[in-house]
């Protein structure tokens, strides 16, 4: 709760209003702070590690569009996902568009280290694109499954359906 | 993630999308945050006061759309360190105003132009303001300044010379006006750094 000592309690006359005490956004940098990890984890898993940057702040962008119209009490991580997922869909589209030139092609023999904290995600990011945005949504995020749909725009069925699948795989690699 | 934060800042401010850019500065007293709009520095936390509390008003009265970005604040920033330097004399900031109004805007006005290492009196400024006889009203319009420092509320004393009060603590207040005694007492012989040249 706001003290209600010396300049703070003055300036609350000046208040807009209907901009009641208490009820008001949270300053966006809060925002970034508290959500910004766990959303770049699903950047890098719907979007892969190389574009997970640039759609983690695509996403913070938009989502500073639009944060002035946020109801006070909306679910903000779950906002948060649907906007990352859309990016990732719009920075994939872009990249099929125009496809990146390699310099070089590796030819060292890359090991293939078991998987352990973040590593899990690349086999994430490795599904095809519905059973990953449910995975990582799932496991990165913690929605349920109706608003899972609701990012990928599909029905709960077929949310749950993408997610089985995508366990199955992962499962299936990590034995 | 740091130089992520660093790009959406910037790319927020490019797009207009920046209301409120803030940036915490070192002082003898402790850490500052400093907070501006496009219109110019519109609040300075003293180190007596909860930084996170500040930003939440910003986001309550101005726009909850702010976000840290030191570079919006660089001039204030080193105005501020040559101040605490000793320095600087004269701050050359463009202010935005709109945390306060009424007669507490216009004391806060008339604080604004009492010139480095003089005071004045609670009294001084209620006469300042219009209204000699306003002068415990004169008092809360100091106590509620929201940019102390640059817009120099310890350079008001009580009549007679008690010191009075101060958001940062009377010790702070002391502080700041030995600064400022010392240092414009050097200008008088030397003639002094000022960053305004004339006026």
């Amino acid at each position: 709760m706001r003290s209600r000592r010396g300049f703070r309690a003055k300036t609350s006359r000046t208040a807009p209003a209907g901009r009641l005490p208490g009820v008001s956004l949270e300053p966006f940098e809060k925002v970034v702070a508290e959500h910004g990890p766990a959303i770049l984890r699903v950047c890098r898993a719907v979007a892969g590690p190389q574009e997970a940057e640039d759609v983690w702040s695509e996403t913070f962008l938009s989502a500073l569009r639009s944060y002035e119209g946020l109801r006070p009490d909306s679910r903000i991580e779950a906002w948060l996902v649907t906007i990352a997922h859309r990016k990732a869909i719009d920075q994939h589209r872009a990249n099929g568009r125009r496809p990146v030139p390699v310099a070089e092609t590796a030819e060292v023999a890359v090991e293939d280290p078991a998987p352990t904290g973040d590593g899990i995600w690349e086999l994430v990011g490795a599904l095809p694109p519905k059973q990953r945005a449910a995975v990582a949504l799932r496991y990165a995020c913690d929605l349920p499954h109706a608003e899972i749909a609701a990012a990928l725009g599909c029905s709960p069925e077929a949310a749950r359906r993408s997610l089985h699948e995508g366990m199955k795989r992962l499962r299936k690699e990590l034995a | 993630m740091k130089a992520s934060l660093q790009r959406l800042a910037e790319r927020a401010d490019t797009e207009g999308l920046l209301d409120v850019a803030y940036a915490t500065v070192d002082s003898p007293f402790g850490s500052l945050l400093i907070a501006a709009t496009p219109r110019g520095l519109v609040r300075v936390n003293l180190p007596a006061y909860d930084p996170e509390e500040t930003l939440e008003e910003l986001a309550a009265h101005i726009s909850p759309r702010v976000l840290e970005a030191p570079e919006r604040l660089d001039d204030a920033r080193r105005e501020l360190d040559l101040y605490f330097e000793g320095k600087l004399t004269e701050f050359d900031l463009p202010i935005d105003w709109r945390l306060t109004d009424g007669f507490r805007k216009k004391v806060q006005r008339a604080i604004a132009r009492i010139p480095y290492g003089q005071t004045r009196t609670y009294t001084d400024m209620a006469r300042s303001a219009g209204n000699e006889r306003a002068v415990r009203a004169a008092g809360t319009a100091c106590g509620s300044n929201p940019i102390p420092i640059v817009v120099p509320c310890h350079r008001v004393l009580r009549t007679g010379g008690g010191l009075g009060g101060y958001g940062g603590g009377l010790p702070m207040k002391e502080s700041l006006l030995e600064l400022e005694r010392a240092q414009a007492g050097d200008a008088s012989r030397t003639g002094g750094y000022s960053k305004r040249r004339s006026n």
